[in-house]
């Protein structure tokens, strides 16, 4: 049995929903002297007392319904929000790769080799290693040709497979995907689909969040249902697919602040 | 009002040193400095596009931002040495010295409060030391200031036959401390902005007041006595007393000019980092 990659125990997430909050200064001030300025806070559970273990080597789908607390359990992972309560452990020499957005911070004045060089460097790599994975980075995407022209001049597509290829050779210990694969064409998914599977070839840990039932049954071997913030379903990806499917059969719940 | 505070719950037994607890990790101090050395590429990126944006299709390229400091000058020597009458000995010199040192400060001042903001994208998907972008904001003034010193001291130091002299070797010294000094004021104008975004207008009119309040276009031995202890403790007013006497005349600045400039520097890394620290945290949800 492999290490232990996350273990999240009786992990919850509140968001505070501040109604009526101004982010000025001077309405803030005021609000002071007249209710009718003054904010209101409300709570939201997006994900409550979830538990649950992956191993490293493991390619965990995350499904549920809109609002089920699936993206809100990556960003924990990644590090971007941090629990309200519980503990949620991560391998500490683990890289984690985020692939929530392709091409984040990308411009469209510059290149596409300074854009890919931004991105890599995001990830904390120092300029070495980057002069080291430019190659790859180019001749993956595909787009050696137009690499030396301003984004701005790329198509959408193009502009994803870059981003593509920088995340595909950032290669990480943990891979968190968040629904990239609605976008771009078949072509495009399937590239990414092989990717990922490579990944989970080499005993990558892989955290997969999609609608996806096509996708899921293609990169994971366990799947973890989540509803209204709390973990409904944790087992085998057939059983996990059904439970989604009853689970969305049923009216989807109102979303209200506890 | 008041918020429910649930604090995380804490697990019976120690702590396990091959995990980290996204619920409780927080970097100290020093992880941070450490973090921003290991993410220096990324610094480095930022910093050369800006550059690259701001002079992108223009044919004169660096020459612009030439140009504002020279504008200044000229302009104040127009009105201080020949309307008013009360410019220093090689005025245009003096100036310039001043005119450089605040530019990059308030430059980086006012770019600041907004380095969190246009980056919410990235905030929001990835993790990197937050602090990359208020550095990176410093740093890309410091490249700007640098390279217009380059090229005009030495232009400067010949026009009026300025031999050099061992205070010289001070500049890096002081600039060092300017840099530290700006750096934690940016880094907590960058985070405040994001809960607050009026601070922005705050920076500019305490910027242009600021601006008065420093021997920049005056010297301080032009001021009478009782304004004149006051304005000596103008946060920028060690910085720029000390390139005057540096360059100007040629002479190392006075031990208590070098004291508030410490001061000064160590104060606003010490807050800088503690607002920073403090709000850091809530800044993905928060944009």
């Amino acid at each position: 049995m492999s290490a232990t990659a996350i273990a999240a125990r009786g992990v919850s997430k509140r968001f505070l929903l501040r109604h009526n909050r101004s982010p000025e200064l001077k309405v803030r001030v005021l609000s002071m002297f007249h209710a009718r300025h003054r904010e209101q806070i409300e709570e939201f559970w997006a994900l409550r007392d979830v538990s649950l273990t992956i191993r490293t080597g493991e390619a965990v789908g995350l499904v549920g319904r809109n609002g089920s607390g699936k993206s809100t359990f990556l960003r924990l992972v990644a590090g971007l929000h941090r629990p309200s309560a519980g503990s949620l452990l991560v391998a500490r020499h683990a890289r984690v790769g985020t692939m929530v957005e392709l091409g984040v911070g990308f411009h469209p004045e510059l290149t596409g080799r300074d854009n890919a060089r931004m991105n890599a460097s995001i990830y904390g790599f120092s300029r070495r290693q980057i002069d080291a994975m430019l190659p790859e980075i180019i001749e993956y995407s595909g787009l050696a040709h137009f690499i030396d022209q301003p984004l701005k001049s790329y198509s959408s597509g193009m502009q994803m497979r870059l981003g593509f290829a920088v995340a595909a050779q950032i290669d990480p210990d943990i891979l968190l995907l968040d629904e990239i694969f609605s976008v771009g064409d078949a072509e495009f998914q399937q590239r990414c689909l092989q990717t990922i599977q490579g990944l989970r070839a080499r005993g990558k840990t892989i955290l997969f969040v999609s609608h996806s039932p096509e996708s899921i049954e293609a990169v994971c071997d366990r799947v973890c249902v989540l509803d209204q913030g709390r973990l409904h379903f944790d087992g085998s990806v057939r059983d996990g697919l059904d439970a989604y499917a009853a689970l969305r059969s049923t009216p989807a719940p109102v979303v209200r602040p506890a | 009002m008041s918020i429910p505070t649930t604090e995380p719950t804490r697990f019976a037994g120690p702590p396990d040193p091959a995990f980290i607890d996204r619920a409780t990790e927080r970097s100290s101090p020093w992880e941070m400095v450490v973090s921003l050395v290991r993410y220096r590429e990324l610094v480095r990126n930022l910093v050369l596009r800006d550059l690259r944006l701001k002079y992108r299709g223009s044919v004169l390229g660096f020459l612009w931002s030439m140009l504002n400091p020279i504008v200044m000058v000229a302009a104040s020597t127009m009105a201080f040495k020949y309307i008013l009458r009360v410019g220093q000995e090689r005025y245009v010199f003096f100036v310039l010295l001043g005119v450089l040192a605040w530019s990059f400060f308030a430059n980086s001042a006012t770019m600041s409060t907004r380095s969190m903001i246009d980056s919410a994208g990235l905030l929001k998907s990835v993790k990197f030391p937050r602090a990359v972008l208020p550095v990176a904001t410093v740093v890309f003034n410091l490249a700007q200031y640098v390279l217009t010193a380059l090229i005009l001291l030495p232009v400067m130091l010949i026009a009026y036959g300025e031999a050099p002299s061992w205070p010289m070797l001070g500049f890096p010294l002081v600039l060092a401390l300017q840099v530290l000094f700006t750096v934690g004021l940016a880094m907590a104008l960058s985070v405040a902005t994001v809960f607050f975004r009026d601070i922005r207008h705050l920076v500019e009119v305490s910027i242009s007041f600021l601006f008065w309040t420093t021997p920049v276009l005056y010297s301080l031995s032009q001021v009478d006595a009782p304004l004149r202890s006051v304005l000596q403790f103008s946060p920028m007013s060690p910085f720029v007393v000390s390139y005057q006497r540096i360059f100007h005349q040629g002479v190392w600045p006075e031990a208590s000019t070098w004291l508030l400039a410490v001061a000064y520097a160590a104060a606003s890394l010490a807050i800088g980092g503690l607002v920073f620290m403090a709000l850091e945290d809530r800044v993905g949800e928060q944009l």
